[in-house]
């Protein structure tokens, strides 16, 4: 009897350590580590392509991501880099999602040079563009990937690309800001990382994208951010930046667009947390450098106008905005 | 009258297709316009029909509206006349400035 009591609490003891040592095993579970890089060089070029995104990243193991293909008509500056850098082929498309400033490009680019997999947040659009981007990959026989926090893309030499986002299930209308759109909200958001270096893509993602994002653990800490919806006073809100702990912002816009990007309001939050800014609008191509340790970011041109200084959109007073957003307001509570 | 007006509309009205990519900061609806929607403008939203929003396809009636047309020269005209008898300076041909 004693011996069937012994071992009882032997078998107890056994159960709760074996517990609890995988439970402390589970939490160390390492998010993969990154591989050494190389050394090599990983070019990261946000190209100009006026009010828009698209950004060339070159693997030092040679491998070539494009994120977005910028506004219609922008398959040729896409292309066109791809011959100035000596690629010529894409290994991964990005679309982070269905707008025309981000997908403009892209069926021009998939028909025109060897496109391996393209990555899509799913959420669709019902534009021509969008629908003319699927049938270039149906063509092409590129692959389709759904993107999903957690997959991991080999850039080889030590480089690696991960999706934080678009996290399920998507944001739905009701969710956002009045104004705001679910193609958008569920952008694909992915991290660069190589050796200590890495940045930060988010599409058009605004400030309800950063907070689930922070909310659902994603490891957002980069040296560069590439800024969400071009400097939106939507997105890049302050707690997303400190936590971020970004060095460097890069806004991808154009210096003709009617929607007030960069906003006054986001570039005052990257100022006070001394964030130092690149603008394509007013620099032209922005790239960023690295071997793994360190990084260098050049511009195009010396900037032709104050980097500082939002735009405010035409025939619109400064926060004028407010009107907007309350008639966009009115109208959604009236459906 | 009124009638003859709208054959002269009708006669050189054009459909358009239009699709709305997206709503931009400060309300300004992106739409891309023909059957190719290759061509993009810009609109505010308050110019659009109550409801429209990101993703619908529009369409778009366009008239030239003669009538319009002929009724500001009209005003144009008179104005240039109240203003030229205003001055008396129809038959002038010098000026001391």
């Amino acid at each position: 009897m004693r011996v069937l009591i012994v071992i009882g609490i032997l078998a107890a003891f056994l159960i709760i350590a074996g517990v609890l040592l995988f439970k402390y095993w589970k939490k160390k579970e390492p998010t993969p580590q990154n591989p050494p890089p190389s050394g090599d060089e990983l070019q990261v070029h946000v190209l100009d392509v006026g009010q828009g995104d698209s950004i060339l990243i070159i693997a030092p193991g040679g491998k070539v991501v494009l994120v977005d293909a910028g506004v219609p008509g922008s398959g040729k500056v896409v292309l066109d880099a791809m011959k100035r850098y000596g690629v010529d082929h894409i290994d991964l498309m990005v679309a982070t999602h269905a707008h025309a400033d981000h997908i403009g490009g892209a069926d021009e680019v998939l028909l025109h040079t060897k496109v391996s997999a393209v990555l899509d947040s799913k959420v669709p659009n019902t534009t021509k563009n969008y629908e003319d981007f699927l049938a270039a990959i149906d063509k092409t026989g590129a692959k389709y990937i759904g993107a999903s926090p957690g997959q991991n893309f080999d850039l080889g030499g030590g480089a690696k690309l991960s999706v934080l986002a678009p996290i399920q299930p998507f944001f739905t209308k009701d969710q956002l800001r009045s104004g705001a759109n679910e193609p958008n909200a569920n952008s694909v958001v992915t991290r660069l990382d190589y050796g200590d270096f890495s940045m930060l893509l988010t599409g058009d993602a605004e400030a309800e994208t950063e907070a689930r994002l922070m909310q659902s653990g994603a490891n957002i800490k980069a040296k560069v951010l590439k800024v969400g919806h071009h400097g939106s006073r939507y997105a890049s809100s302050e707690k997303f930046l400190r936590q971020g702990g970004f060095e460097a912002a890069i806004i991808s816009d154009g210096a003709d667009n009617r929607y007030g990007h960069p906003s006054q309001d986001a570039l005052d939050r990257f100022k006070a947390l001394n964030i130092k800014l690149y603008r394509t609008d007013l620099e032209g191509e922005v790239t960023v450098i690295s071997r793994g340790q360190g990084y260098e970011i050049r511009t195009e041109r010396p900037a032709s106008g104050d980097l500082w200084a939002g735009r405010t959109p035409p025939g619109r007073e400064e926060n004028s905005g407010d009107s907007a957003d309350t008639r966009q307001s009115r109208r959604a509570t009236g459906r | 009258m009124a009638e003859s007006d709208e054959q002269k509309q009708s006669a050189s009205s054009k459909q358009l297709h239009a699709a709305i990519d997206r709503i931009e900061d400060g309300g300004m609806a992106v739409l891309y316009v023909g059957d190719d929607e290759k061509t993009q403008i810009d609109i505010p939203l308050s110019l659009l029909p109550e409801g429209a929003q990101d993703g619908d396809h529009l369409r778009i009636t366009i008239l030239i509206d003669k009538g319009s047309r002929d009724q500001a020269a009209s005003r144009v005209k008179s104005l240039q006349e109240k203003l030229a008898q205003k001055s008396g300076t129809d038959e002038q041909k010098d000026f001391k400035l």
